[in-house]
């Protein structure tokens, strides 16, 4: 095996084993932080419910 | 076996249609949490950094980037790895060091034309947008055909008919969810789809290695001659077309056109804009570089194993070569190198995981023409319908802006449909980028770093740019032809005319920009026209 195949076989290996673990760690924390998310619009979302005036201004 | 044998059955349909039933849904329940402009176009500035990784690879893991990607793999093997390897070194600069994504998410600013204005005029600010824009458009033209090209070639459907109609059904629905709930909806989706599609590029790997196995995808190089080293610009497979290799040019251009494209690049730099803070624009950059790495390296792996399934089978290479010269002088079936990839899968991923893996697609389909949609239409309405017409409320800045997306929507559909390219999908993509990358670079970057830039030195750099579009395939073999009838024996290649358009560009912003001073300081304030 020649050094490029060395480099592109360790290229893929890292490429799919670091897809997992970041498969793994995005999907488990993820969710938590899109309810958070959800939450702080939604508050944002009823001020603007709460003073439709503000979204007629022209700025 | 025929080419078009498939394992994909009525379950597989099923499969992705309750996906794609599942999308309508999220869109119209993401509505209620667009409540002003901010909501609609960076969902509030919320982001944490897991949901922004999560939606940053949902965006820029597209069913495109898989489709060019897989193309590569098949058309110049190993070699085009380096691709990979330039994503995943680039973003760990970025991320280590901060360069232009922490000033730029300083700035907070809600898109790259805004920040225009700031440092430099409106007048930049419009011309900029509009460069953007247009370049956006036609980058995002073939993204349409790909995806259907996939769901063609996978499916075994074979009349051009189906090619037009999925290209119609995708959009719709796409436009659909993105007008509707705007960034909310595509973080919701993204997130979704980035499991979706994680699971089934894990999926398709495993079917893949299993299938060639390890012996067959180093025979790829000791039986069939592979593509190994891309610093040579011969292609073993295909040594007789210059166009088919990479060489030491292409990969200076290439460094070039990603390392611009990974700061830069609208889309991404919108989820730039969107996180809650710079230090946070900085982290997504660094623990990007491993999903950037495997959206490249996984299809190329993919396309390795396609090329060597059909050396494996010389009756299907033989069919398969002859529907691609069919389709490329018009008649055929639509099969290009694009769909060598997507026919291999559909014989190897047994009934019901295909319907699984067909959804993943689909799924990285969506979340990069949502992003893409969303991120052009917002740089129409703020950047050029605002600043010309304004001052705009919110709500018609939102109006603006749906408008823009379902106009945006069927340009791209009519682009789709008749236009034909030559060059592999990447390096189309890679030179209708460089229309908008070649001036923003110089732009941006001597922006924050640079005291002596100027509104002057901006316009030109930005103008710059439509040299790009000499890069263009029509327009190189123009060039050629003039060159050859003045006999004159230099051959232009792609690449020279990217590289040539930088150039242009930096150095136009850096000479006029000293000869043309700023007249005034750059304003600090938030500018008219801004929300």
């Amino acid at each position: 095996m020649n050094g490029w195949m060395i480099l592109w076989t360790v290229t893929l290996v890292v490429g799919v084993v670091g897809f997992i673990g970041l498969l793994l760690t995005v999907s488990l924390g993820a969710f938590g932080e899109l309810r958070l998310m959800l939450e702080e619009l939604r508050e944002d979302t009823r001020e603007s419910a709460e003073h439709p005036e503000v979204l007629d201004e022209a700025t | 076996m025929s080419l078009y044998d498939t394992n994909f059955t009525g379950w597989d349909w099923g499969i992705v249609g309750v996906y794609l039933a599942a999308s309508i849904v999220i869109g119209l329940w993401a509505n209620r949490y667009v409540g002003n402009l901010s909501n609609y176009l960076l969902a509030g500035r919320t982001l944490r950094i897991r949901l922004a990784l999560a939606t940053m690879t949902g965006t820029e893991l597209g069913l495109v980037t898989v489709m060019y990607s897989a193309e590569l793999g098949y058309l110049q093997q190993y070699a085009s790895l380096y691709l990979a390897l330039y994503e995943a070194a680039f973003l760990l600069i970025i991320g280590l060091s901060g360069f232009v994504v922490y000033r730029l998410r300083q700035t907070a600013v809600l898109t790259i034309p805004e920040y225009y204005e700031r440092r430099y005029s409106r007048g930049v600010r419009v011309v900029g947008g509009s460069m953007m824009v247009v370049s956006g458009v036609l980058n995002m033209g073939l993204f349409l055909k790909a995806g259907a090209q996939f769901l063609t070639a996978i499916s075994g459907l074979q009349d051009p008919l189906y090619l037009k109609l999925i290209m119609t059904g995708l959009l719709l629905l796409v436009l659909f969810y993105t007008v509707l709930g705007g960034m909310v909806s595509v973080v919701i989706t993204d997130l979704v789809q980035f499991v979706v599609l994680g699971i089934g590029m894990l999926v398709v790997t495993w079917f893949v290695v299993s299938h060639i196995g390890f012996d067959g995808l180093q025979d790829v190089v000791t039986v069939h001659d592979g593509y190994v080293d891309p610093t040579s610009a011969v292609n073993p497979t295909n040594p007789n077309v210059p166009a088919a290799g990479i060489g030491g040019g292409k990969m200076v251009q290439m460094a070039v056109v990603l390392f611009t494209a990974l700061m830069l690049w609208p889309a991404g730099a919108s989820r730039t804009l969107a996180v809650k803070s710079s230090e946070v624009a900085q982290q997504l950059y660094l623990y990007s570089t491993i999903p950037f790495l495997a959206r490249r390296a996984l299809p190329v792996l993919w396309g390795i194993g396609a090329f060597a399934f059909f050396r494996m089978n010389p009756e299907l290479l033989n069919a398969f070569q002859n529907e691609v010269a069919a389709s490329a002088n018009g008649g055929g079936t639509g099969v290009s190198s694009l769909s060598a990839t997507p026919l291999f899968l559909a014989k190897i991923i047994p009934t019901g995981i295909l319907g699984l893996v067909t959804a993943g697609m689909v799924a990285a389909f969506m979340s990069t023409h949502d992003s893409y949609l969303l991120c052009w239409s917002g740089v129409v309405t703020q950047d050029i319908v605002a600043p010309l017409f304004g001052p705009l409320s919110q709500r018609q800045r939102i109006l603006s802006t749906r408008i823009s997306i379902v106009v945006i929507g069927a340009m791209l559909l009519v682009w789709g449909l008749w236009y034909e390219t030559k060059a592999n999908l990447w390096e189309y993509m890679a030179t209708t980028g460089t229309v908008y990358l070649a001036g923003v670079l110089p732009v941006v970057v001597g922006g924050l770093y640079w005291k002596r830039s100027a509104t002057a030195g901006a316009y030109v750099a930005l103008l710059g740019g439509v040299t790009g579009v000499l890069a263009m395939g029509p327009a190189v073999n123009w060039m050629n032809l003039k060159l050859k009838s003045v006999q004159v024996s230099f051959h232009i290649e792609n690449w020279h005319m990217v590289l040539a358009t930088f150039a242009i560009s930096s150095l136009g912003f850096v000479v006029v920009s000293l000869l043309f001073p700023q007249q005034t300081k750059p304003s600090s304030h938030q500018p008219k026209g801004t929300t």
